[in-house]
């Protein structure tokens, strides 16, 4: 039974599940501390990967259009100058632009063509958190933090959520951890491969900064004595045992390491080479990557800002999923793509789409989904849903799910409310899960 | 129902709420007794009937750091240790406690506490936007705490410059959040659950405690960043008609009466489930005297730059009654004891009820005639908080070791050995420039604006940045000892002031015994001497960095990070 003051609402609306009570620790326990060594021994790493899982969240910052990507209409009004094509999944066919994908969709990807939300003003914040209504007055998680730590294991020594922007400024797509504790924390990278605060300060060598920190710990033994009890102090001594170990994951940001060929593939753009990274981050066992690649916003020359920004999404998208393949990684890597909105049918005087929330497309590729379905549809026109209507949270239910995590497990605010992770009764796609 | 059976249920609910199990006055002890012996009286009780011996007092050097961290919000210097250790003064612990309550530190150090209980990790108001610079001027003036509760409500007699009543003011735009933050608050009572169904532990609280909560702030709002209140409300039927334009008629009508159901006057409710009474401002048409007074604000509005003219204000205001009810005879205890216990909360680690905004009668303190003796006090002299603080530090039970020598550590609400507390981001900061140099801090002997200035130029707010927030058993990440361990910039300033000194010192016996003293305010131990002395052996080629990198350890060890 809880603790009495740590409970707060004993109300049948709020019922533990036995299933939240249990958590995921499945795939948790195998060796994450191994990560740093596995890159140099890969039948080390298969066996770790087996069960490891991890997530790349691919988020289109601006309003990727739906009509230029995964739900063509050529030859209607709103259709726009581009065809479309015949993908590997019959009767399936995706906009001409995305040739490579077209190909792969068989064998990869699901695609959800009815999801649809309601906040049009690029508040990727709110996205990321689902658009819930249901937690105010609440700190609650992102997306990226919880499934960083859904997945992580707590003595893993890689970082456990990393976000790459490719832009200088992402303020408004950052995700937070908010009342579930600063470890989940994402570490943003704008605008280049490897973090910041990684690295020596020039003052010191590398060989005194491991004697300076274990002169620290053996110091701090004196006073850790008769005051086990705290745990905020233990985690104060943990924190400093740690930063050794993610110093070292450091190689993991290099891709001078990777072959030039394997470099070539991703291709030389800021957004080829961070995924090029997710996939190293991964490898090595960080649970939670996000690539935000903007700028997708397109209410001027919608059409020729997306031939230039959807082939390359192309490109990196299918590199990413055949890597991840080939290393044996993508059946426990979910690649999730996402974005704060769509863009409408209608063209305006610009040649461009506006916002638009009522119907667009994402898709998620590997861990846990089925391939080559396509759930739900729009009208002819793409004005509307045909069938299937899925909200952001369903969307996160499905994205849990296929990662083997409950998605209505809860956690507690600080103010004792439970908070599941998806609000109460949100049901998952279950048509795009294996 | 009958009217008194009516009554007695109102009656039982007001009892349930109002959380006083505390005894009947002529159980607590006398109200002329000192702090110290009912602290320590109740407490030992306690341990007692537990069977549980507590841990012993902490050593001098201990118990000085501790008492200038809770009272000034920073360590004590080495020489103030020192003096403090040296008294042979029988009366030394009472002198200190009066010397700190009356420094401009305690002044800075209580506005920054208040501060953050005050925005009650609110996440929509920004660390800065905070009541602060008002704190600071209410602690100057040893305001008390019914008065300051009063500002930050915005229903003082007399307008206080610093606008304690932004507090309200930038909360009106969710008001949920605002009933949620003024019950936790001022009354220690959470009771947000109610917004949506009923409180799981008093089944009597609705729906209507939280809206009848809430209904104080509903007619205020803001004016060119006065709060003020509306004398008419938003009549419903105005929503109605809104709505059934170009609708369907059968809809129409359904509509428009479920609308007029809702629109009976909503019940002003206190915590303690008592309806106050209100006296709305009569109107022929309700629906035009709104309209009609919107657009007068609307045109003060525009005018105000130049001729600050008001708004005409209602005879009654829902704020002002709040005041008056919840500081009446009857109903004062709610407000008393959510003061006490959140102090008691801060200067002790662990609460007399916890959680600290869930005092009900389904929770009890663990303490109830202390809780009770200590809410008398308050009350009977007048909401001082200096007193109060002071109080609570007088006693055995606050100066106990933090450190348990058994191995299963005694339930925390026996309060059976000091508490272990991580320094909130001021005190880290403040305390981080006094271990660089102490010599920035001025003594008592000195003017109070410069001992006030010293104290602000170390309130570093680029330094507290890298602090981590402390909350409820929230563990420190490891952002902190990354940024500790790796930034150029703070690694260049630890130390810096420091280590010239050191290196005066003379030899390294001398050096270790410094930078002991200056960081972790005491002498080292022999086995501590002895590790720091191998550790310079080893560097004695490059004696700087040696000694650079013992004042890391120290800055960074668990010992500095703490209040122990």
């Amino acid at each position: 039974m809880l603790h009495p003051t740590k409970r707060f609402c004993g109300s049948p609306e709020h019922v533990l599940s036995r299933r939240a009570f249990f958590g995921s620790t499945a795939g948790m326990l195998a060796g994450s501390t191994l990560g740093l060594n596995a890159l140099a021994a890969p039948a080390l790493a298969d066996q770790m990967q087996r069960n490891q899982k991890s997530a790349i969240l691919i988020f289109l910052g601006g309003g990727m259009s739906q009509f230029e990507t995964w739900d063509p209409k050529p030859g209607t009004s709103t259709g726009g100058p581009f065809q479309s094509i015949q993908t590997s999944v019959p009767g399936v066919r995706i906009s001409e632009l995305m040739p490579l994908m077209a190909t792969r969709l068989r064998r990869h990807t699901a695609i959800i063509r009815s999801l649809s939300t309601v906040d049009l003003a690029h508040s990727g914040v709110n996205l990321l958190g689902g658009e819930r209504t249901d937690v105010r007055g609440v700190k609650a998680p992102t997306l990226g933090s919880i499934l960083a730590k859904e997945l992580s294991h707590p003595d893993s020594v890689v970082p456990d959520h990393v976000a790459f922007f490719n832009t200088k400024n992402g303020a408004n797509f950052l995700d937070s951890a908010g009342f579930i504790g600063s470890r989940y924390e994402p570490t943003n990278i704008f605008s280049r491969l490897t973090p910041e605060a990684n690295s020596l300060p020039p003052s010191i060598t590398d060989a005194d900064h491991r004697e300076r920190a274990t002169l620290r710990d053996q110091f701090n033994q004196g006073f850790l004595a008769g005051r086990q009890r705290d745990s905020v102090l233990s985690s104060h001594n943990t924190a400093y045992g740690r930063v050794r170990g993610l110093m070292a994951s450091d190689s993991l940001f290099d891709i001078t390491r990777e072959p030039q060929r394997v470099r070539d593939r991703y291709g030389a753009t800021l957004f080829g080479q961070q995924a090029l990274v997710a996939r190293r981050l991964v490898e090595g066992g960080v649970p939670f990557v996000k690539l935000l690649r903007g700028w997708w916003d397109t209410h001027t020359d919608n059409f020729d800002v997306h031939a230039q920004l959807v082939p390359d999404l192309d490109r990196v998208m299918s590199t990413l999923l055949d890597d991840l393949e080939d290393r044996g990684l993508l059946r426990n890597t979910l690649v999730i793509t996402f974005s704060e909105m769509g863009r409408t049918p209608i063209i305006n005087p610009a040649r461009g789409r506006d916002h638009w929330g009522k119907c667009w497309s994402v898709t998620l590729s590997g861990c846990g989904i089925k391939p080559g379905v396509v759930y739900g549809s729009t009208n002819e026109g793409g004005t509307d849903v045909a069938e299937g209507k899925v909200t952001a949270v369903e969307y996160f239910a499905t994205i849990f799910s296929a990662l083997g995590i409950d998605h209505q497990k809860e956690y507690h605010a600080p103010d004792g409310r439970p908070v599941a992770i998806t609000p109460y009764n949100t049901r998952a796609v279950t048509e795009v899960l294996a | 129902m009958p009217a008194y059976h009516f009554r007695s249920c109102l009656i039982l609910t007001a009892l349930l709420l109002s959380g006083t199990t505390r005894a009947a006055a002529d159980e607590l002890l006398p109200a002329d007794r000192a702090f110290a012996e009912v602290i320590d009286h109740y407490v030992d009780q306690k341990l007692t009937k537990a069977k549980v011996t507590p841990a012993p007092q902490a050593d001098d050097a201990t118990f000085v750091r501790r008492l200038y961290l809770d009272l000034a919000g920073r360590i004590p210097t080495p020489s103030e240790v020192r003096e403090y250790i040296g008294s042979t003064d029988p009366q030394k612990r009472t002198k200190l406690i009066a010397e700190l309550v009356a420094s401009p530190e305690f002044i800075r150090h209580n506005a920054t506490e208040f501060d953050v209980f005050l925005r009650n990790e609110n996440s929509d108001i920004s660390p800065q936007a905070g009541v602060r610079g008002y704190l600071i001027a209410a602690f100057k003036e040893s305001r008390p705490w019914d008065q300051m509760f009063r500002d930050l409500i915005g229903v003082s007699d007399s307008p206080h410059p610093d606008k304690p009543e932004t507090y309200v003011i930038r909360r009106l735009k969710d008001r949920e959040a605002l009933t949620r933050d003024i019950s936790s608050v001022f009354f220690g009572l959470n009771i947000s659950c109610a917004q949506c169904h009923r409180h799981p532990f008093i089944k009597s609280v609705t729906q209507d405690y939280f809206i009848g909560m809430r209904e104080f702030f509903a007619m205020s709002y803001d004016f060119q960043g006065n709060l003020l209140d509306r004398r008419f409300q938003k009549p419903a039927e105005d929503m109605a008609k809104k709505d059934s334009k170009g609708k369907k008629d059968g809809k129409d009508k359904k509509e428009e009466t479920a609308k007029k159901v809702e629109t009976m006057p909503v019940k002003l409710m206190f915590l303690n489930g008592q309806t106050v009474e209100r006296e709305d401002e009569p109107a022929e048409d309700p629906a035009k005297a709104f309209l009609e007074e919107s657009k007068a604000i609307e045109q003060l509005g525009k005018t105000y730059a130049k001729e600050k003219k008001l708004p005409q204000q209602p005879k009654f205001r829902a704020r002002v009654k709040l005041a008056e009810f919840a500081l009446q005879h009857e109903n004062r205890d709610m407000f008393a004891q959510a003061m006490v216990n959140r102090l008691w909360y801060r200067l002790y680690g662990y609460g007399l009820v916890m959680r600290i905004d869930q005092m009900h009668a389904k929770n009890p303190p663990s303490h109830p005639e202390l809780l009770g003796w200590l809410t008398r006090d308050f009350i009977a002299h007048k909401y001082d908080l200096k007193r109060l603080i002071a109080g609570l530090v007088s006693s055995k039970a606050y100066s106990r070791s933090s450190q348990w020598k058994e191995d299963s550590p005694p339930a925390p609400e026996l309060f059976a050995v000091g508490s272990i507390r991580p320094l909130m981001p001021a005190q880290w900061a403040v305390s981080f420039g006094i271990a660089n140099n102490p010599e920035l801090i001025l003594g008592r002997d000195k003017p109070l604006e410069a001992r006030e200035k010293a104290i602000i130029s170390l309130e570093n707010p680029g330094l507290q940045s890298h602090i981590a927030f402390p909350r409820d058993d929230m563990p420190i990440q490891i952002v902190e000892s990354m940024r500790l361990s790796n930034d150029a910039g703070l690694n260049s300033i630890i130390g810096k002031q420091l280590l010239p000194m050191l290196k005066k010192a003379g030899d390294r016996k001398a050096q270790i015994t410094q930078a002991m003293w200056a960081v972790l305010s005491r002498p080292p131990t022999v086995a501590e001497y002895e590790l720091f002395e191998r550790h310079l052996e080893a560097r004695k080629d490059s004696p700087d960095a040696g000694l650079q990198q013992m004042v890391w350890v120290l800055i960074n060890s668990s010992e500095f990070r703490f209040n122990h």
